[in-house]
């Protein structure tokens, strides 16, 4: 079984997924994450944990254990996303997502995210996937720094 | 001559003029993840990039200075335009119509994200 620092180039503190229960290479991705430390996980962070149990899908086959310039995760859009409570330290959350379109490297995913069965996160629409780092557009000047 | 220690700005004067309330229509605050920031360490180690969720973060953060009361009921859409380096000044914009905030972020002049949110009725 790949690990999923093999796949994405996310790392602590910033790893937010850390087991996959099931997945179905370009069509859909159940994985989960439990909440570490005394803190409680604010929504934007449950948002950033499904987005990245949607790169652990579109990646799967093509895996990016490092960013680098040739290639760099990125999520270009997020629609419809509705958040429910934060997540208490010690919870797991579980998350679905399904890949909804692929065209010219680009994917459409949608899903929710899950406690015990109840919604904490929905999702109807993220649009990304990797792309060459002078694309991203990064003024020259900003880069030097 | 110098201000009275009860002079204050801060109250309507109810006895003189309309105590309607004052509403935010816009806001401007700025920001600047600093590169010995934790989540530049891992996202991604050796090549930092500010995640986007921070980016929704403090947008939230803002709209909550001008709508204190007001609970989100959705994140519309959210464009990301650019990334967002370390050591990067965000400046982030946000005006107000009814429940919904429109918000840009940009560094240096040049728009990294765009988002449109919505409140829930009568939460204002």
């Amino acid at each position: 079984m790949i690990s999923i620092g093999e796949v994405l180039p996310h790392r602590p503190p910033m790893l937010f997924v850390d087991k996959v229960i099931e997945l179905v290479p370009g069509d859909r991705i159940t994985c989960t994450y439990t909440v570490t430390g005394s803190a409680s996980m604010p929504g934007v962070l449950v948002l950033e944990s499904w987005a990245q149990a949607a790169l652990l899908l579109i990646l799967w086959d093509d895996p990016q254990p490092e960013a680098r310039a040739s290639s760099v995760p990125i999520v270009g859009r997020f629609g419809g996303v509705r958040f429910g409570r934060n997540v208490l330290p010690g919870q797991t959350i579980e998350h679905r997502v399904e890949l909804s379109r692929l065209i010219a490297g680009t994917a459409f995913l949608t899903g929710r995210s899950l406690i015990d069965g109840e919604i904490v996160l929905e999702v109807d629409r993220l649009v990304g996937g990797t792309r060459p780092a002078k694309d991203l557009r990064i003024p020259a000047e900003r880069n030097a720094r | 001559m110098s201000p009275g220690p009860l002079n204050s700005e801060r109250h309507p004067v109810a006895a003189y003029a309309t105590s309607a309330p004052l509403e935010v229509d816009a806001i401007v605050v700025s920001t600047m993840p600093a590169p010995t920031d934790v989540v530049f360490a891992g996202h991604y180690p050796g090549f930092p990039l500010l995640p986007g969720a921070y980016l929704v973060e403090f947008v939230l953060r803002a709209a909550a200075l001008a709508r204190p009361e007001a609970v989100l009921a959705e994140l519309v859409t959210c464009r990301f335009h650019g990334p967002v380096a370390p050591g990067d000044r965000l400046r982030i914009e946000l005006s107000f119509m009814g429940i919904h905030c429109a918000a840009v972020v940009t560094v240096e002049g040049s728009p990294v994200a765009r988002l449109r949110l919505r409140y829930q009725e009568g939460r204002r």
